[in-house]
C-alpha cells in the first residue's frame, strides 16, 4: 500500500486546567492522501481547529500533544514541527482581516516568505510573489499595498497566495470562508479547490459548514467532542450517514428550499393576521441613511479633503405585516445592520421615517415617554451572543433589567416570577439565575439574548444575524426556538441574515439589500423559484448547497 | 499625509497659544509685578512710571500678544531677582536639563525595550521573572530615595562616580555640554539611572504586555505557520506591532521626565532649569516660573507632534486615513 501524504495516529491533545485536565482531541487517527481535499467537520468545540494546529505543532501553550504520532511521508514531525512548517504544510486561518501583519506591504511578507524557504535572490523572489498574486487574481500592481486597503474576501486571496507560495504539499484551512459573505465564499473556495488541484496540494478542510464540506471536499471526517465518528467519501456520508450525531449534522444544515411548500412557517395558523391580514405593525418609508467619513471638525469646517460620505442605506421602503417574518438579505456592508439599528432607533435615519403601529419612532417631537412605549415594543437578538450579554452580570439581572426599566412589574416576587417564566419559555432552567454569562455555551447565551429581548413583552423583534455566530446543530434548536416563541406570542420578527438558507426557513417575505438599496422584494417561495434580480441570482448560485445526489 | 501633517501643526499652534495665555495670567495676576519690583514704598510717580514701561496701563488682549509677541522673540522680560533677562538665565541652564533627560530618556528606551521584549519572549525563564520583580522596586521606590542611595553606594562608598554637579563642561556656541568630557559623562550616569528608572519600568512592562498580546494574533500565527524563524517571526512582524503604544507612553513620559526632573536635579544639584525654578519659587520669581511653564508647555506638544509624526511612518493604516475602527 502506498504510503500515505500525512498520517495522525491515535493523536491526543490535552489542555491543563485549574481544575482538571481537559483532552480535547482523543485517540484521533487520520490520514491525507496526495492531491486530496479532506474535510473536518464538526460544532464549535469538536478539535476541529486543535487537531489542524497540532499538524503543525501550534497548540496554544496550555495544551500539548499527549500522545500519538504525525508523520509526513513517513518521517516523524512531531517532536519538531520547525521543519515542515510553511514548506511543506501550510496553514489558512479563519479571519483574513486579522491574519495579515498590518504594518508590511502585501509583497513584502510574500518576498520574505518565499526568501524564507527557498534561498534565492530578491529579483528572483520578487517574480514568484508576483505570479502567486497572479494565479489568487490580485493585480500585480498591489504589490505595494499594505493589507487595510483589501476587502475581506481580497485578503483572504493574499492569504492563500502566501499559503502557496512556498509550495507545500498540504495546506490546512481553518474556516477559511466563515467570516466572508456567500458571494467571497463561493469564489474563495473555488480558487482554493483550482489550485490545490491543479499543483496536487492535498487540503485539509475544517469547517463547520455542511455545505461547503458537500461542495468542495473529497473525503469528510466528523469530530464529536474531540473523537472521530465518522469518516469517508463526502457524498456517502452526506447520504447515509452512519452515526447518530452526524445524521443531526446532516438533518440540521437549512436548505435553501426552492419554491417548496413544506415551510414550517406557513403550516402556522396565525389567528391574528388571518383576522386583519393588512395589519402592518412596522413601516419604513424611504429609509436613508448617510454616514460622515470626514475624520473630525477640522475637516468639516476647513474641508481639507471632501468629505467622505457613504450611503448606507438608500430610499429603501417596506413594511411588516403582523404576526409574520421579514426577511432582509444581502452581503456584508449591504447597509442591513444600519437598518437594524434604525428600527429600534439606536440610528437616526438620514431620511424618511420608520412608524411602528402608526407612531413615528424618529419623530422630533416625541417626548421621552412616548419614545420609552414604543421601544418596549421593539426588542433586539444581537449577532454575537459573546458580546452581547454583559459578562459582569448574573443572568437575573441581565433579565430582570428590562422588566424595571419599563415598570412592567410592581413588586420584587412579581419581577422574580417573571424572569423564571421567561427562563422556562426559552427552556433555560430557573437555577440559572445565579450564573454568569462565560458559564454557558453560545447557543445558551442566545437563548438568554432572546429572553431578555422578551422581557418587555414586545411586538417586534429584531434579529441581527442571530445564529451566525452559531454552529448548526445549535443553529437549528434556536430557530426552532424563535418559531414556537412567534407562534406563541404572534410576534413580528425582522430577520436579518446573509444566509440564505436560514431566512428561507423563517421568511414570509424576503427583501435583497445590494450596497443600501433594496434590489428586490418577495414572498420567500417566489424569490428562491423565479428570483428577478441579477445579484438575488448571483446569491443564490454562491450559496455554498448541501448536495445529496 | 501632507493634510495630517498641518493638522497637527494647527493644533500644536492652538495648544501653544493656550500655553501662553495661562503663562501670561500667572504673570500678569499672580501677585502684582509693580509692588514686586517697587516694594511697598514706591511713590505714584514711580508706579505709573513702571506701569508705563511694562505696558500695564493698555488693554489686557493687547498685553496678552505683547506678551505672546516677545516670547515669539524669546524675550520673557528680566527676573525679579538679579534682573537678569529670562531667556538668558534659561538658556544657560537648559542644556543641563535637556542632556540629562535625553540620557535618561534614551537609558529608559533601550533597556526598558529590550527587558520588555526579553520578558515577553522568555515569559517563563528565570531570568525574566527575576527582572518583572526587580522593576517593582523602580515603580515602588520614590525619585529621591532612589537618588540617595545611588549617590550612598557609587558616590561615597565606592567613590566611583561623582554625587553632584555636572563636572567639566564645554561650551559649543551657547549650549554648554557636558557629553564630551569624561568627568561630565561619569556626572551623567547617577542622574540619568535615578530619572529614567521609573519610565523605565513603565516602557518595560507596557511592551511586555502588548508583545505578549501580539504574540496571540492570528497574523503572528500566520507567519509562524508560514514557517519564519523565531526571529523573523518577533522582530519583523511581532515587535513593529508592539512599538506603536509604546511610543505613545514613551513620548508622554519624555515630557514628564523634563517636567519631573526638578526632584533629581534637587538631590545631584544638578545646575539645570529645574533648580532654577525651584529657586524661582523661593523668592516669587514670576517671570522666571511664567517662562518656564511656556518652556514645558511647548517640549510636551513638540514632544507629541514628533510621536504623531512617528505613527505616520510606522503605520500604513493611519497614513492612507484615519478612520481606524471606523471602517
Amino acid at each position: 500500500m502506498k504510503q500515505p501524504l500525512l498520517n495522525l495516529n491515535n493523536i491526543s491533545v490535552t489542555f491543563k486546567t485549574r481544575r482538571q485536565d481537559f483532552k480535547a482531541v482523543e485517540d484521533l487517527s487520520l490520514t491525507l492522501k496526495e492531491g486530496e481535499i479532506l474535510g473536518l467537520v464538526g460544532e464549535s468545540g469538536a478539535g476541529k481547529s486543535i487537531t489542524g494546529a497540532a499538524i503543525l505543532g501550534l497548540i496554544p501553550s496550555s495544551g500539548n500533544l499527549s500522545s500519538g504520532e504525525i508523520s509526513f511521508k513517513g518521517q516523524r514531525i512531531d517532536k519538531d514541527p520547525k521543519i515542515v512548517r510553511g514548506s511543506k504544510i501550510s496553514m489558512i486561518f479563519q479571519d483574513p482581516l486579522v491574519s495579515l501583519n498590518p504594518l508590511r506591504r502585501i509583497g513584502d511578507q510574500l518576498i520574505e516568505t518565499i526568501q524564507t524557504h527557498s534561498p534565492c535572490s530578491r529579483t528572483e523572489a520578487y517574480d514568484r510573489a508576483i505570479k502567486s498574486l497572479e494565479e489568487v487574481g490580485i493585480d500585480q500592481n498591489r504589490f505595494n499595498a499594505y493589507p487595510h486597503t483589501f476587502s475581506g474576501g481580497m485578503r483572504q486571496r493574499v492569504v492563500i497566495a502566501l499559503a502557496l507560495a512556498p509550495q507545500p504539499a498540504i495546506i490546512v484551512a481553518d474556516e477559511p470562508t466563515t467570516s466572508l459573505d456567500v458571494s467571497n465564499q463561493a469564489q474563495i473556495l473555488s480558487l482554493l479547490k483550482k489550485l490545490c488541484k491543479e499543483k496536487r496540494t492535498s487540503v485539509i478542510l475544517i469547517t463547520h459548514d455542511m455545505g461547503v464540506i458537500s461542495q468542495t471536499t473529497d473525503r469528510v471526517a466528523v469530530l464529536y467532542s474531540g473523537k472521530l465518528v465518522e469518516i469517508g467519501i463526502t457524498q456517502a456520508v452526506l447520504k447515509n450517514p452512519r452515526h447518530a450525531y452526524t445524521q443531526s449534522l446532516v438533518r440540521s444544515t437549512p436548505r435553501i428550499e426552492r419554491g417548496s411548500p413544506k415551510q414550517p412557517i406557513h403550516q402556522i395558523p396565525d389567528s391574528k393576521s388571518k383576522l386583519c391580514p393588512d395589519s402592518k405593525v412596522l413601516i419604513a418609508e424611504d429609509l436613508t441613511r448617510e454616514f460622515d467619513l470626514s475624520p473630525t471638525w477640522f475637516y468639516h469646517k476647513f474641508n481639507v479633503h471632501k468629505q467622505r460620505r457613504v450611503l448606507a442605506v438608500d430610499s429603501v421602503s417596506f413594511s411588516i405585516n403582523k404576526g409574520e417574518t421579514y426577511g432582509l438579505v444581502g452581503d456584508s456592508g449591504s447597509g442591513k445592520s444600519t437598518i437594524a439599528k434604525m428600527a429600534v432607533g439606536l440610528l437616526r435615519p438620514s431620511s424618511g421615517q420608520i412608524t411602528v403601529n402608526g407612531e413615528n419612532l424618529n419623530s422630533s417631537t416625541i417626548s421621552h415617554r412616548q419614545s420609552q412605549r414604543i421601544r418596549r415594543r421593539i426588542q433586539m437578538v444581537f449577532q454575537s451572543p459573546y458580546a452581547s450579554l454583559n459578562p459582569r452580570w448574573k443572568i437575573g439581572s441581565i433579565l430582570a433589567e428590562p422588566i424595571r426599566v419599563f415598570g412592567l412589574s410592581s413588586t420584587k416576587e412579581e419581577e422574580q416570577n417573571r424572569v423564571f417564566e421567561l427562563l422556562d419559555q426559552v427552556g433555560l432552567s430557573k437555577s440559572d439565575v445565579e450564573k454568569y454569562p462565560h458559564e454557558f455555551s453560545g447557543g445558551q447565551r442566545q437563548r438568554i439574548s432572546i429572553a431578555r429581548a422578551l422581557a418587555s413583552k414586545p411586538e417586534i423583534i429584531i434579529c441581527d444575524e442571530p445564529t451566525s455566530a452559531l454552529d448548526v446543530s445549535v443553529q437549528a434548536q434556536v430557530l426552532t426556538l424563535l418559531k414556537e416563541l412567534q407562534r406563541e406570542f404572534s410576534l413580528t420578527y425582522l430577520f436579518i441574515t446573509h444566509d440564505l438558507a436560514v431566512v428561507s426557513t423563517m421568511a414570509n417575505k424576503i427583501g435583497v439589500l445590494n450596497q443600501g438599496r433594496l434590489i428586490e422584494e418577495q414572498s420567500s417561495e417566489l424569490l428562491f423559484s423565479k428570483p428577478q434580480h441579477e445579484h438575488t441570482k448571483m446569491l443564490l448560485d454562491s450559496a455554498p448547497k448541501l448536495d445529496i445526489a | 499625509m501632507l493634510s495630517i501633517i498641518l493638522k497637527r501643526l494647527t493644533q500644536s499652534v492652538v495648544v501653544l497659544f493656550l500655553v501662553a495665555l495661562i503663562s501670561f495670567l500667572i504673570f500678569r495676576y499672580v501677585g502684582n509685578p509693580v509692588d514686586n519690583l517697587l516694594g511697598q514704598e514706591a511713590t505714584v510717580q514711580q508706579r505709573a512710571a513702571l506701569e508705563e514701561a511694562l505696558g500695564l496701563n493698555q488693554p489686557i488682549y493687547e498685553q496678552y500678544f505683547d506678551f505672546v509677541w516677545s516670547a515669539l522673540h524669546f524675550d520673557f522680560g528680566n527676573s525679579y531677582r538679579g534682573a537678569l533677562p529670562v531667556a538668558e538665565l534659561i538658556s544657560s541652564r537648559l542644556p543641563a536639563t535637556l542632556e540629562l533627560a535625553f540620557m535618561s530618556a534614551l537609558f529608559a528606551i533601550i533597556i526598558g525595550i529590550i527587558t520588555g521584549v526579553y520578558t515577553a519572549i522568555r515569559r517563563n525563564s528565570f531570568l525574566s521573572k527575576f527582572i518583572l520583580s526587580i522593576s517593582l522596586i523602580g515603580v515602588s521606590l520614590p525619585t529621591f530615595l532612589i537618588g540617595v542611595l545611588l549617590i550612598w553606594l557609587f558616590a561615597v562608598e565606592l567613590k566611583w562616580l561623582p554625587s553632584f554637579g555636572r563636572g567639566e563642561t564645554i561650551q559649543l556656541g551657547w549650549w554648554s555640554t557636558g557629553l564630551l568630557t569624561l568627568s561630565g559623562l561619569k556626572s551623567l550616569i547617577l542622574p540619568s539611572i535615578t530619572l529614567g528608572l521609573y519610565q523605565l519600568t513603565l516602557i518595560m512592562r507596557l511592551t511586555r504586555s502588548e508583545m505578549l498580546e501580539v504574540l496571540d494574533q492570528d497574523y503572528v500565527r500566520f507567519v509562524r505557520a508560514l514557517g519564519l524563524s523565531n526571529k523573523q517571526v518577533h522582530f519583523r512582524h511581532a515587535l513593529p506591532n508592539t512599538l506603536i503604544p509604546v511610543i505613545t507612553i514613551a513620548g508622554l513620559q519624555l515630557g514628564s521626565i523634563v517636567a519631573f526632573a526638578i526632584v533629581t536635579e534637587t538631590v545631584f544639584q544638578w545646575p539645570g532649569v529645574g533648580l532654577l525654578f525651584i529657586n524661582s519659587v523661593y523668592f516669587v520669581d514670576i517671570p522666571v516660573m511664567s517662562a518656564y511653564l511656556l518652556l514645558v508647555g511647548g517640549l510636551f506638544v513638540i514632544i507629541n507632534l514628533i510621536v504623531d509624526l512617528l505613527y505616520l511612518i510606522i503605520d500604513p493604516r493611519i497614513r492612507d486615513n484615519q478612520l481606524i475602527g471606523k471602517a
